[in-house]
């Protein structure tokens, strides 16, 4: 038990505790020399066995339980970053094509516009004010498409920076993979160190639902929809 | 070919991907696109209709960029159309092993507007040539 203690006040006593134990194994009176040579296996196996009762010992089994049950939960999160960012990415591009095309039906009109401006002549003789009202609605037809070019240029940065959601979750995917096999790993590990009777509780707690998900929290409300009627139900 | 005839096909995992370059390669002249998620759907899509241009991305679920740019060139029928490859993987050998294997260019990711209308510009014009 001072051994478990210690554990627990001390970071990396464990790994002193655990290579002790090896070392102590060393130490023990030494079996006969083996006449068949195949024994050297059984003796690793001795061992290995030994490793795994220290590791067990000194609390690692839990430790790793609850690494293992921890790493479903952080890989559905990892998923939900992925699946979010790239909605909120598609809701950008689709307001950038609504956008892009009132630029270029803006740019058209103007420049129709600016064409009929440029032909009309008044019949009779208009005012001061008209004039420069007319002055000024041309000067503005004139420099309208470049306007809308500009924008339409801005629109398209704002189109290409969308390309975070492919860069980055590709990364996310990477990540979500070596999660993945570093659960299986830390599965197999504590399945070695932990008595057969508590082998199934392990694997279904490999297999832990993430808090991301709704089906696991009956209480997340994923939808605004749900979020309104739960207030009206709560009278607001 | 009139460039507003010509048929591309986008091939990438990533919808907001392949809608980036559907929508750059529209406002480069070339409206005419239709999208596959994968190299395996790509290909079933480029056996069953007429194609002009393939623009795929390498790291793809099922079949990737270079399995697909492979089976592109070992088939008659496809294996003089251009692939020009888009994509985030920018290390020395994935760029030889494109090269190596038929692809017609190759754009990393992220890229500008101009990248993309010179590589497909070029190869366009090589191919005319």
């Amino acid at each position: 038990m001072g051994a478990r203690r210690g554990a627990a006040d001390t970071p990396g006593c464990c790994e002193q505790a655990a290579a002790e134990a090896v070392r102590a194994g060393a130490a023990a009176p030494r079996p006969p020399e083996p006449a068949d040579p195949y024994d050297v296996f059984r003796r690793i196996g001795r061992l290995t066995r030994r490793l795994h009762d220290a590791l067990a010992e000194l609390g690692y089994d839990r430790k790793i339980e609850h690494a293992v049950g921890a790493l479903p939960d952080a890989r559905a999160r990892l998923s939900w970053i992925a699946e979010v960012s790239g909605r909120s990415a598609e809701r950008v591009l689709a307001a950038v094509e609504r956008g892009k095309a009132k630029q270029q039906r803006l740019r058209a009109e103007a420049e129709a516009l600016a064409a009929r401006w440029g032909g009309f002549a008044a019949a009779a003789p208009v005012s001061e004010q008209f004039a420069a009202l007319a002055a000024d609605t041309r000067a503005h037809l004139a420099q309208a498409p470049a306007l809308a070019a500009e924008t339409d240029r801005e629109l398209t940065e704002i189109m290409l920076a969308q390309d975070f959601h492919d860069l980055t979750g590709q990364v996310l995917a990477r990540i979500a993979a070596l999660t993945r096999e570093l659960e299986d790993q830390l599965v197999r590990l504590l399945l070695d160190t932990t008595p057969p009777e508590r082998r199934a509780s392990i694997r279904e707690a490999g297999l832990a639902g993430p808090v991301t998900d709704a089906e696991a929290e009956p209480d997340a409300l994923v939808s605004q929809q749900q979020v309104d009627e739960l207030l009206a139900d709560l009278g607001f | 070919m009139a460039s507003a005839e010509l048929k591309f096909l986008i091939v990438d995992d990533f919808s907001t991907m392949r809608r980036i370059v559907r929508n750059l390669l529209k406002e480069l002249g070339y409206p005419n696109a239709d999208e596959a998620e994968d190299g395996r759907d790509a290909l079933a899509k480029l056996r069953s209709g007429r194609f002009d241009f393939v623009v795929s991305d390498i790291n793809m679920p099922n079949m990737n960029g270079f399995e697909l740019l492979r089976e592109i060139r070992a088939d008659a029928a496809l294996k003089s159309l251009p692939v020009l490859m888009v994509t985030a993987e920018a290390r020395k050998e994935d760029i030889i092993a494109a090269a190596q294997a038929g692809a017609s260019g190759y754009i990393v990711k992220p890229f500008t507007k101009a990248t993309l209308e010179e590589k497909v510009t070029k190869i366009l014009q090589k191919m005319g040539g």
